[in-house]
């Protein structure tokens, strides 16, 4: 037997809540992918993935249901490649799929995964796209090294990768005060069952950092202010009584604490903006989420959060409870509150590097957050090179926040094209 | 490469109208079979998953209420055999508990019984259950007189509420409806039940049960039609 290979692994803090919110219509789901010069070959495909699992274990699982925790069991089975689909990121179904918690697609030159949230979070599925993409490549012939974002997977898996590393930091004494409200979202007319609305814009990285270095803010920064500024006038043309607008913005917290785990280990910041208060500008806007921003991503203040989360894990009263009715407490809660405090998610995955050889042949990546309930607006932000691909998900017919986003963008000075699902 | 004369966003080269605002792409430079040969950059094939059923695992439980259901009537038999000897009163247990068991758990084997045929055998198996008791007491008038009129009124309020509920209609109105024909049931109940006169204040306590529930229906209607409810039902709980 290999060294390091695993039988069986507990869900770390995060993943724990995504196995109770999943539906009959919805599961938390994202999609990456990489779009390369060539068409895919699909067998090659297939192959390149078996060895990629093999690097990677934490994908090569299946969800079992224990007495009183879920976990993740190695997955025997070989995992599918199928040909594309136009409505990514459905619902997940722990039977389906030969049990694999992701599902592996291609259409014309690209490679796409969509991933369950249980199982890594944005930081550890760029990691397995590159590594799966890198592998593809040097299955054509191609030489590519590796790197931090392409594994070598002639490597064994390292246990610092696969560690749970919520637990291992979690350590602060002071309660965290969410403070959350209500919030507002931009509700219109509903796509049916399983069918989402994507469109992606794909932008230099450098022109819009250049605008968002002229304000003296970070591009998600500016991103965010952009969107809330949106929302905001949405809501003021809407004539209701007006509501906070609240963006999540998750934080990689491999930045703050010294992990290398390829699993869960991200938080959400929430950056909220009250209309209430008075008449926002833009620049007024985009002073308040930058400073909002760098205040909440303080690593002692993100550890209060982490702990206030372990929290509920560690108490001895909620580990006693049985299976069934830890999910059905995480499902009222999910229904109760959750998106209900969120009206946007804005999710960074920030700059890939790929080793340099790869960037001949790799056009851009692909990244959408899948769409949620109520929110009117997902958007997933990544760049590789120069190319900056920014993703709205939503489950509404209605493109107009999206139109008025990327016209903005454009007004700026900005060459932006778009692509859609449903054109 | 086309762009939107609308918006200015560069469109992909598939495209046939901007998916931002909508305008139709005329692009003179190219023909019609140069952009059918543009590869879309997604799929056009939907994939719409299984519909999961929401009674998972319905066999298991199935079988676990009917055995759980068994047991008590077997018992009942048994001492009907053995110590409490004479009248056959364990039929009357074994009748009740098939009325049940056919009513609330017999729907769950079958993938989608037709509402009518279930509301038919359901009445049905309602007077096959009170003719058990009217033979087992020998009373044929109790049931001509108080039993099958009763049956009768709730079906006509149950079949009413189906005939209504046939359209798509508003959560919120559907609960209203639901306690409107059960207070109906059970103000006709109490009525046929003292004019039978096996309970003398049976008109009263009817009329205390319709107005309690028709002001809860009232209130129903009233968040039904007022649109901050509506709206606060709609956010709240995603109706």
């Amino acid at each position: 037997m290999r060294k390091n290979t695993f039988e069986w692994f507990r869900l770390d803090n995060a993943a724990k809540i995504f196995p109770g919110q999943n539906s009959r219509t919805w599961s938390n789901v994202f999609r990456f992918g990489v779009e390369l010069k060539e068409e895919i070959d699909p067998q090659l495909l297939e192959k390149a993935l078996e060895r990629t699992l093999k690097r990677i274990p934490t994908f090569n699982v299946c969800m079992r249901n224990g007495f009183f925790w879920h976990y993740f069991e190695k997955n025997p089975k070989k995992p599918l490649v199928c040909p594309d689909i136009n409505n990514p990121c459905y619902r997940i179904n722990f039977k389906e799929n030969n049990g694999f918690l992701f599902r592996t697609y291609y259409h014309g030159c690209r490679i796409c995964v969509d991933v369950y949230h249980a199982l890594c979070d944005g930081y550890g599925a760029v990691i397995f796209v590159s590594t799966l993409a890198a592998e593809y490549l040097r299955l054509q012939g191609h030489t590519i090294s590796h790197n931090e974002f392409v594994l070598d997977v002639n490597e064994e898996p390292k246990p610092e990768e696969l560690e749970d590393s919520y637990s291992k930091y979690a350590s602060s004494k002071v309660k965290f005060d969410r403070g959350d409200k209500w919030a507002y979202h931009a509700k219109q007319t509903r796509l049916p069952r399983h069918e989402r609305n994507y469109i992606t814009g794909i932008m230099s990285f450098s022109e819009l950092h250049k605008i968002a270095k002229g304000y003296g803010v970070t591009v998600t920064e500016f991103l965010t202010a952009m969107l809330i500024d949106i929302h905001y006038h949405k809501q003021l043309r809407e004539k209701k009584k007006q509501k906070e607008i609240s963006v999540q913005v998750p934080v990689n917290l491999r930045k703050a604490f010294p992990s290398k785990t390829l699993r869960n280990f991200v938080l959400c910041l929430v950056v909220r903006i009250n209309p209430n208060l008075g008449e926002y500008t833009f620049e007024e806007i985009l002073r308040s989420v930058s400073l909002q921003l760098r205040l909440a991503n303080d690593p002692k203040l993100i550890n209060s959060l982490m702990t206030d989360n372990m929290k509920i894990e560690r108490n001895p009263v909620a580990r006693l409870l049985p299976l069934p009715i830890k999910d059905l407490g995480v499902a009222i809660t999910f229904l109760i509150t959750a998106e209900q405090k969120t009206s946007i998610l804005l999710s960074n995955v920030g700059l890939v590097k790929l080793p340099e050889e790869m960037y001949e042949h790799v056009e851009k990546y692909i990244f959408y957050t899948g769409a949620g309930k109520l929110n009117g607006a997902r958007c997933s932000v990544m760049s590789t090179g120069d190319t900056l691909i920014f993703g709205f998900s939503s489950c509404y017919e209605e493109t107009d926040i999206q139109r008025e986003f990327f016209t903005r963008l454009v007004k700026m000075g900005i060459h932006v094209k778009i692509e859609s699902n449903r054109d | 490469m086309s762009y939107c004369v609308n918006c200015g966003v560069e469109l992909d080269a598939s495209a046939r109208k901007c998916v931002l605002c909508g305008t139709a792409v005329y692009n003179p430079n190219k023909t019609e079979s140069e952009q059918a040969e543009a590869i879309h950059p997604f799929s056009d094939r939907i994939h719409l998953p299984e519909e999961l059923s929401p009674y998972g695992r319905k066999k298991l439980i199935l079988a676990i209420v009917t055995t759980v259901m068994t047991i008590p009537n077997l018992v009942c038999i048994l001492l009907n055999l053995t110590v409490f000897k004479g009248t056959p009163w364990s039929l009357g247990v074994l009748s009740g508990s098939l009325f049940l068991w056919s009513a609330f758990v017999l729907p769950f084997a079958t993938k989608k019984p037709h509402p009518y045929i279930l509301w038919a055998a359901d009445s049905a198996l309602a007077c096959l259950n009170s003719l058990t008791f009217v033979w087992l007491y020998s009373d044929m008038s109790l049931f001509l007189g108080c039993l099958l009129p009763m049956i009768a009124s709730c079906s006509v309020c149950v079949l009413a509420y189906m005939l209504w509920y046939r359209k798509k209609r508003h959560i919120i109105l559907k609960i209203a409806f639901v306690f409107l024909a059960l207070s109906l049931a059970l103000l006709l109940s109490g009525i046929i039940l003292n004019a039978s006169g096996v309970f003398a204040y049976g008109t009263e306590i009817g009329i205390i049960c319709f107005v309690s529930l028709l002001a809860v229906a009232c209130f129903f209607f009233y968040a039904y039609s007022s649109k901050t409810i509506r709206r606060w039902a709609s956010e709240r709980f995603f109706l």
